[in-house]
């Protein structure tokens, strides 16, 4: 549950990454769509960039390159056709798809409906392991976040005066989640600039975009055409958000992101399966915690984390943690990111430093060169191409490593990598 | 008349409270203080290894105790030390129990000693009655049958208690000539094989020359068995010597008398030998 609260926290600012506004195109959509009505959120139109979702009913509007305004709306083509009318047709002036019945912002619930809508897609989001390492790192403004998102989400679907589309920046918006206690408006940037450096991968996107559409609920009476404009709309953005396609630019990616860490730490332990710690579940050997845990030389130091599951998940988190942060993942391993001398009052979202973890337990150089025969062990077994174990290697049997965590015959850590 | 019975009751009722505390807390020290075994689990005896090939620097894994293996340390002029977390936790309360009689002796508050509390401090990890034997700086040469006569490292003998067997024989150790890495890899997989036939899980293929064991390249052969798992692995890290690693070993968690379980049962006399073990093996 701590865990989850920790990716909550952090999480919400990453959810900015699907949000999106865009800079140079003021998000309203309807404004270069159509001129009766708003336009649908994304809808670029004259961009020829992706459909918008919902958008309302407008004239022609100029059709750009592609798709046009609104999901469905603007250039003369929108799904509810009419009279250059948006897909939903909805306080403009032109008939909607749905002949003026509700439209799509209307479905979802204003913005009421669209919060829940987003509560439930950042906790979809938190707990999926294939993207929740992006908001696994402290510094995520969670109000924000999820102000730009419903926004978002309400232009896209159309809400007359919902302008933020993801398209460009968008500054004073209104905090839909404001308390009392916060800042009344949230400044939200364009996809691009969010997710810069981010390091994304298509699979990656690919599971954002999925854990969107499993939360739009089945019951709003949401037509298969409104959602497919939904999806059209949320693909539209991979070009701002993917930075490696090929999902192998790092070592982080090329391992599996988050999910083949953790199947190399403990196999499908963490990831719905059995709770064995990976036992011949990586090439048909142990994983890692699997493999030392049962191992006679070693496993006297994992005896408290394989007989308690709390301390077990912490293990694998921090290691997980680690690992991704050496390898060019999103997780940050540092002070700020809940690696601590001291652990306080048994918080399990808490990582102890290597020396604090191992003080006393007298680890002898043999010992941390036991830990290392079983992580490249593992990886080999897994497949791992050798130059990445090399560079894994190096990283996680370093010298300020084996220094922080040997006791006997320290002295011999000065022959271990100095990364 | 009512206050007074009233406070009569709070403060009875505060006894029986601090009574119930000391209590809970007694039990929790006394509970620490007892050995938990880990769960173990027969073997499989389908799947066994070749009858008599447990040994491994004539230590017989599975059938040596505690006492057996003192002899042999001593016979070997081997020193060890139990590093089990019992006997480090022991180590540590003793030298901070030193700490303190010290202090007390130079008119000091002997709690001022850093880690006073620990005193009374039974933490999980001791409750596992392991000894865990770790000699350090041993010679290749002082081992029967080695396959590395120039090596320097580390023995490890593991007994699950002072109770069973001997689980776990390792000898970890450098080698910082390529030729002689190569020679010791060869002669220490071709003796394991010799005894047990074909390894049952194999990492890397086999090395053609010293030069080989670069960085990061793990080598290692595995025999696994019901009752009996052997290892040779070759890896090395950094710029060190390459690390050579022969393990003979009973399976965790397989019991620790797998390997003689159809003839007799292990069993020596109970005894706390944590603290008498520190430096004083053999």
């Amino acid at each position: 549950m701590k865990l989850l609260r920790t990716f909550f926290v952090v999480g919400l600012n990453a959810l900015v990454l699907v949000t999106g506004c865009s800079d140079e195109d003021t998000v309203t959509a309807g404004m270069q769509t159509g001129n009766a009505g708003t336009a649908g959120m994304g809808g670029r139109a004259g961009m020829g960039g992706r459909a918008g979702m919902g958008g309302t009913a407008g004239t022609a509007g100029t059709p750009g390159g592609g798709a046009g305004a609104g999901i469905g709306g603007g250039a003369g083509a929108g799904m509810g056709g009419g009279a250059g009318a948006g897909m939903d047709g909805g306080a403009g002036a032109g008939a909607g798809m749905d002949g003026g019945t509700l439209a799509l912002w209307q479905k979802v619930g204003d913005t009421a409906g669209t919060k829940t809508l987003v509560d439930a897609f950042v906790g979809k989001v938190l707990v999926d392991t294939r993207v929740n390492a992006f908001f696994s790192n402290v510094g995520l403004d969670a109000v924000k976040l999820k102000s730009c998102l419903v926004h978002q989400v309400l232009a896209a679907a159309g809400k007359p005066g919902e302008t933020y589309t993801g398209e460009v920046a968008a500054t004073g918006l209104s905090n839909v989640y404001d308390s009392g206690s916060g800042p009344a408006t949230v400044d939200c940037r364009n996809m691009l600039t969010t997710h810069a450096g981010m390091g994304i991968s298509t699979t990656e996107f690919d599971a954002l975009v999925e854990d969107f559409l499993s939360v739009v609920p089945s019951d709003a009476g949401i037509t298969a055409e409104e959602a497919s404009a939904v999806t059209a709309f949320l693909n539209g953005f991979s070009d701002e958000i993917v930075e490696d396609a090929t999902n192998d630019a790092t070592i982080y990616q090329r391992l599996g992101g988050k999910r083949g860490i953790l199947t190399a730490l403990a196999g499908d332990d963490f990831l719905g399966g059995d709770a064995d710690f990976g036992a011949g579940e990586c090439g048909g050997q142990a994983c890692f915690v699997a493999a030392v845990a049962t191992d006679a030389t070693i496993g006297t130091f994992f005896a408290g984390a394989a007989a308690d599951a709390a301390r077990a998940t912490r293990l694998v988190e921090c290691l997980q943690r680690q690992l991704a942060g050496a390898t060019g993942g999103p997780d940050k391993y540092d002070a700020a990111n809940g690696l601590v001398e001291t652990r306080v009052g048994g918080d399990d979202t808490q990582c102890t430093s290597m020396l604090a973890a191992h003080a006393g337990m007298g680890v002898a150089d043999s010992d941390f060169e036991t830990l290392a025969v079983h992580l490249v062990g593992v990886l080999a077994n897994l497949g791992v191409a050798q130059p990445d174990i090399d560079v894994i290697a190096g990283v996680l049997t370093g010298q300020q490593i084996c220094e922080d965590i040997v006791e006997t015959n320290e002295d011999d850590c000065a022959t271990f990598p100095t990364p | 008349m009512l206050v007074k019975r009233f406070l009569k009751m709070m403060l009875a009722a505060l006894g029986m409270l601090a009574a119930c505390a000391g209590a809970v807390r007694g039990y929790m020290v006394w509970d620490r203080s007892r050995d938990k075994l880990p769960e173990f689990r027969a073997p499989d005896l389908t799947h066994r290894a070749p009858t008599g090939e447990n040994a491994l620097y004539g230590i017989n894994v599975g059938v040596d105790s505690r006492a057996s293996i003192g002899e042999w340390l001593s016979r070997q002029h081997i020193s060890c030390r139990d590093t089990s977390m019992r006997a480090l936790m022991v180590a540590k309360r003793d030298q901070i129990a030193g700490d303190m009689a010290r202090a007390k002796s130079r008119g000091e508050d002997p709690d001022i000693v850093s880690g006073a509390s620990m005193l009374n401090y039974r933490s999980k990890s001791e409750q596992n009655p392991q000894l865990r034997l770790s000699c350090e700086g041993v010679a290749g040469a002082a081992l029967p049958g080695t396959s590395a006569p120039t090596g320097m490292g580390r023995l490890l003998i593991i007994l699950d208690s002072v109770e069973h067997p001997v689980r776990h024989v390792s000898y970890a150790y450098h080698l910082a000539d390529n030729d002689q890495v190569l020679a010791a890899w060869n002669q220490s997989v071709q003796k394991m094989m010799r005894r047990l036939g074909s390894p049952t899980s194999v990492v890397a293929s086999d090395p053609l020359s010293g030069d080989d064991f670069q960085p990061g390249r793990l080598f290692k052969r595995e025999w696994l068995f019901g009752d009996l798992r052997a290892e040779v692995t070759a890896l090395r890290i950094g710029r060190r010597p390459v690390g050579l690693r022969e393990t003979i070993e009973v399976p965790w968690p397989v019991q620790s008398d797998a390997p003689t379980l159809l003839s007799q049962p292990a069993a020596s006399a109970r005894q706390d030998v944590h603290r008498d073990n520190i430096g004083l093996l053999p």
